[in-house]
């Protein structure tokens, strides 16, 4: 029976001395220039956001790009958005209540700023103030966060109201969709960029989602519409407004789900998409007309557009828990490229 | 109780016609059914017993499945949702059974551990599938809870268990005897403050991860009426309040769960030299409430009524059990929307089930296991399942090869869930099958036990809830899942007179859970995720008169986070210590032990990003008069 008991101990050192971990290898830092970076959400629940690079010279992808500059540290859950303000890019983290600024051009981690529940867009006034939407902890209690750029510190929050989104810079005033959050809204808020005070709200339609000007001052709105995924007949469509700068209102029903407004590098045409595909919009038209230019050949989760090379990507989330894709079309709807993404990819963002 | 004794004995006479027209009647001494456990033809493994694995009063009762490879303990962190995967099986797939029932929610198919200490029951784990017995919900076997055994004498126990993250509990057990009479209670008091140390990605951080406050009442009364005849009714209350802490990438999962169980059983037997019959009804009460900050946002209640007619009998020289039973459950789901609106969904479902088991002995070497079951369903299904399991003594072992059809009804959430239930899914059936070696090798002071196990799990429309975009999660049939493996376990054991004892275990485990067929060829040939392919456990517990160590190593391999296994998460090896001291003075006892868990301060995870905590300490005591 001894040699049965040596043996037992033998293999059993054997078997639990054989593990350890893997070394981490050296990594040079990379220059993240002159292509487009993927923001990946990362998994719900209890996942992490991820940063994918494209090369505009090799189309190769790169994929963890902040985690490998930063040896392994993670920006957190729901990576929202991103924006890049002179030579920092800050990453909107929804879930984990931050925005964490790196290097624009290595990614290299410089600091988080906190303070901001459900932070969600970032836009910049200037190279020293800068604005965020916010949802709120509860998701109702929106509003806007201002933040001093040089010193990466929030300043204010201004309470505006239920889902805060998408924001421009329109004549010293910043304008933000109202989408409602975890509830409804219908609104856009002025807000004075001199005072940081509400000026007005605007009533739109169910949802509104995102917004720019065109090349005559006219405002654009796209609003998604409600969903309610309860009872599907209170659902309502989309709209596509027109403010027009003589105070007048023109709008256009569209199905529900549309989303991504996004506008050309001369602001005479613009593009969103929807379950069925992406939509172009001749802006110098007085008559709003969609019109399909590509038609969906899977169920895209979001749309981003790279106004200098003229072309538009569109995001795949595939299952939501796996890496997605990206693919880039023209704006005539022709598909140039499909790149592998993180996990639920769902926006771009061109740099040059 | 308007209990029917004529209705009764015509449901068994029904029952033992229908399983004899089946010609299944054969029968075997190692077969038998008690009122709180069932054991399949040497099938049981992986005891959570004292020998190996910790004993302080107060653990999770999940704590101790982590030693063993046959299971993955999946958990999200302390007193937050922790399950077992048996095989690569979903947590679904294991029944909880407590006094013979199946306490596993009807609604959402969990059981989760981490509600239960061990104070007030032990539990072992039967990794087989026992479908064909136990019905649905119990392809991967059954973890089976009991009553620790209660010495014939009167006593009380008061303890208090404290770590070092905060966390207290006491706890008071009862035991009283006379006239045939015979009761025995634990209550606990749980105030967790869950304020440990982790790893966040590097830097070792501590936060409060949430409290949990809870009570967990217990009891069971017995009257024996004779030699041959015994009522029982035992109840089971547990009140649980506790926060869904934030991972590490995230704040804002400050969602509050609220647990209410009430189980109650009332049971009476006969027994006697060749016959054991027993009947038996069943409540258990389930409620579970979600808020997210304060705003409520779904309810989840339960009703599910049982009745059971089991006899055991021998007959010609062999022996079997059959059983008759009836299952209802009334539930209600009801989610909030933002403007205090309710979307309730009623459901209900009623099951009504014939078995019948027994084993032949061909020779004194072979035997053969056969056993059948019939359910119908209240939507009009009937479900056939059947076991065959023939065992040979080969050399001083025994080899056992075991054959289950098995199957698992989606719960009420998979079919009727407001958003993302699926009411055209379909029953997951498969094949499950072991081919096993066990033998034992004495010595006068020494024993060496071991047994190797193979084992294959085939399951159709595996049911998974997927994400679908923006319409969130969905209930589906997506899969054909191939779950197969090889265990290998052996125990060693050795006494030097009668106060020096070791006893060192190793459980070694491969486990290949692979998606064969999927509607996107990205899932298929991958393992399921959160499954390890290895997984290793050593135990050592070493006693000397008053004093006795315990030492656990596990061994975790590599877990894949997705279906198309794009990311995973670190493999891991942990080392825990308890040392125990027993006072004795006259018929008093003091137990002290203090528990070191992950003694090498590891920073790892078991799901990607919940914290889990480094090195922690426990301190109990247990005093019985």
């Amino acid at each position: 029976m001894k040699s049965y008991y040596l043996a037992f101990i033998l293999l059993a050192v054997f078997l639990f001395s054989a593990c350890g971990d893997d070394p981490i290898g050296d990594r040079e830092d990379a220059a993240y220039v002159n292509g487009f970076f993927i923001v990946n959400e990362g998994p719900f629940n209890n996942g992490s956001g991820s940063i994918s690079f494209v090369s505009n010279e090799t189309e190769e992808v790169s994929q963890n790009v902040f985690s490998n500059a930063n040896d392994g540290r993670v920006l957190g859950n729901i990576l929202n958005s991103m924006s890049i303000i002179a030579d920092k890019a800050y990453f909107v983290i929804n879930n984990a209540a931050k925005i964490v600024v790196a290097d624009a051009i290595t990614l290299k981690f410089i600091t988080e700023i906190v303070g901001i529940d459900q932070p969600r867009h970032m836009i910049a006034l200037d190279n020293s103030k800068a604005y965020v939407s916010y949802w709120g902890a509860d998701g109702l209690s929106g509003g806007i966060g201002v933040i001093n750029l040089s010193n990466n510190e929030l300043i204010k929050t201004i309470p505006l109201g239920k889902g805060p989104e998408k924001m421009i810079i329109k004549d010293n005033q910043l304008i933000v969709t109202l989408t409602g959050g975890y509830d409804r809204a219908d609104e856009i808020v002025y807000v004075s960029t001199s005072t940081d005070e509400i000026i007005s709200t605007q009533q739109v339609y169910d949802k509104p989602n995102s917004l720019s000007t065109d090349a005559a001052g006219n405002i654009w709105v796209l609003c998604g519409g409600f969903t309610d995924y309860y009872v599907p007949e209170n659902s309502t469509q989309g709209r596509l407004v027109r403010l027009n700068i003589d105070d007048t209102i023109d709008a256009v029903t569209i199905p529900n789900g549309a989303k991504s407004w996004s506008i050309n590098k001369d602001q005479t045409k613009a593009y969103y998409f929807d379950a069925v595909g992406v939509y172009e919009v001749d802006l110098s038209l007085q008559d709003i007309n969609p019109v399909l230019v590509y038609t969906a050949t899977s169920y895209y989760y979001g749309m981003s557009m790279d106004a200098d090379n003229e072309v538009i990507f569109l995001t795949d989330a595939k299952d939501f828990s796996s890496p997605g894709e990206v693919i880039k079309i023209s704006t005539s709807g022709e598909l140039l490229a499909t790149y592998a993404a993180g996990v639920i990819p769902s926006s771009c963002y061109a740099v040059d | 109780m308007g209990f029917n004794m004529n209705k009764l004995g015509s449901l068994v006479a029904i029952s033992l016609m229908y399983s004899w027209t089946m010609q299944i009647a054969y029968s075997q001494d190692s077969l038998y059914y008690t009122h709180s456990s069932i054991e399949f033809v040497d099938s049981k493994i992986g005891i959570l017993d004292k020998d190996t694995t910790g004993i302080t009063k107060g653990l999770s009762l999940g704590l101790p499945a982590v030693h063993l490879s046959s299971a993955h303990y999946q958990s999200n962190g302390p007193d937050l949702l922790s399950t077992l995967l048996v095989r690569g099986m979903a947590s679904r797939h294991t029944a909880i059974l407590w006094n013979g029932w199946n306490i596993q929610s009807p609604v959402n198919g969990v059981f989760d551990l981490s509600l239960i200490s061990n104070v007030s029951h032990n539990a072992h784990l039967i990794t087989s599938s026992g479908t064909s017995i136990l019905g649905n919900a119990s392809s991967a076997g059954a973890l089976i809870l009991s009553t620790p055994s209660m010495k014939d004498n009167h006593y009380l126990s008061l303890g208090t268990w404290q770590n070092s993250y905060g966390n207290t509990d006491l706890n008071a057990q009862l035991g009283l005897h006379a006239h045939g009479w015979s009761i025995q209670s634990s209550y606990q008091w749980t105030h967790h403050e869950n304020n440990f140390k982790f790893d966040r990605f590097g830097v070792v951080d501590q936060l409060d991860f949430g409290a949990k406050n809870a009570i967990d009442f217990n009891t069971e009364i017995s009257r024996q009426i004779n030699d041959k005849q015994n009522i029982k009714a035992a109840i089971w209350y547990q009140n649980i309040k506790r926060q869904i802490s934030p991972t590490k990438t995230a704040v804002y999962n400050n969602e509050h769960q609220d647990d209410q169980n009430l189980r109650t059983h009332l049971e009476w037997s006969f027994k006697d030299r060749n016959r054991q019959v027993f009947t038996r009804l069943g409540l258990m009460s389930e409620e579970i409430v979600f808020r997210s900050n304060s705003i409520l946002e779904s309810v989840g209640r339960a009703d599910t009524y049982l009745s059971e007619a089991v006899i055991k009998d021998r007959i010609y020289g062999v022996a079997w059990a059959a059983g008759v039973q009836y299952k209802k459950v009334n539930a209600v789901i009801s989610s909030m929307n933002s403007d205090n609106s309710v979307n309730s969904t009623e459901s209900s479902r009623a099951q009504a089930s014939l078995w019948m088991s027994g084993v032949r002995k061909l020779s004194h070497r072979i035997s053969v296991d056969l056993g059948a079951r019939v359910a119908a369903i209240s939507d009009g299904q009937r479900i056939y399942t059947y076991h065959l399991a023939p065992s040979i003594i080969l050399g001083k072992g025994l080899l056992s090869y075991k054959l289950n059809s098995v199957f698992q009804l989606p719960t009420l959430n998979d079919l009727y869930w407001p958003v993302g239930g699926n009411p055209e899914l379909l029953n997951e059936t498969g094949i499950a099958q072991e081919l096993s070696y066990k033998s034992t090798l004495n010595s006068s002071s020494q024993v060496l036990k071991y047994k190797v196990a193979l084992f294959s799990y085939h399951a159709d429309n595996w049911i998974l809830w997927r994400i679908q975009g923006f319409e969130g999660w969905q209930a589906q049939n997506v899969r054909n899942v191939w779950s197969r493996g090889i265990e290998l376990n052996m125990n060693y054991g050795k006494t030097w007179k009668q106060d020096k004892i070791l006893n060192s275990g190793i459980q070694l485990s491969y486990t290949r859970a692979e998606t064969t067929k999927a509607e996107s060829k990205l899932y298929e040939g991958k393992q399921l995720a959160y499954v390890p392919q290895y997984k290793g456990v050593w135990t050592n517990a070493f006693s000397y008169k008053n004093i006795s160590i315990h030492m656990e190593s596990v061994f975790v391999g590599d877990r894949f986070v997705d279906s198309a296994n794009s990311e995973f998460v670190d493999s891991y090896g942990l080392t825990h210590l308890e040392v125990f001291y027993k006072l004795r003075l006259n018929s008093t006892e003091l137990d002290l032990s203090v528990r070191c868990d992950n003694l090498s301060n590891k920073n790892y995870e078991i799901v990607r990003y919940y914290p889990v905590p480094l090195r922690n300490y426990t301190f109990a005591a247990q005093l019985k008069i």
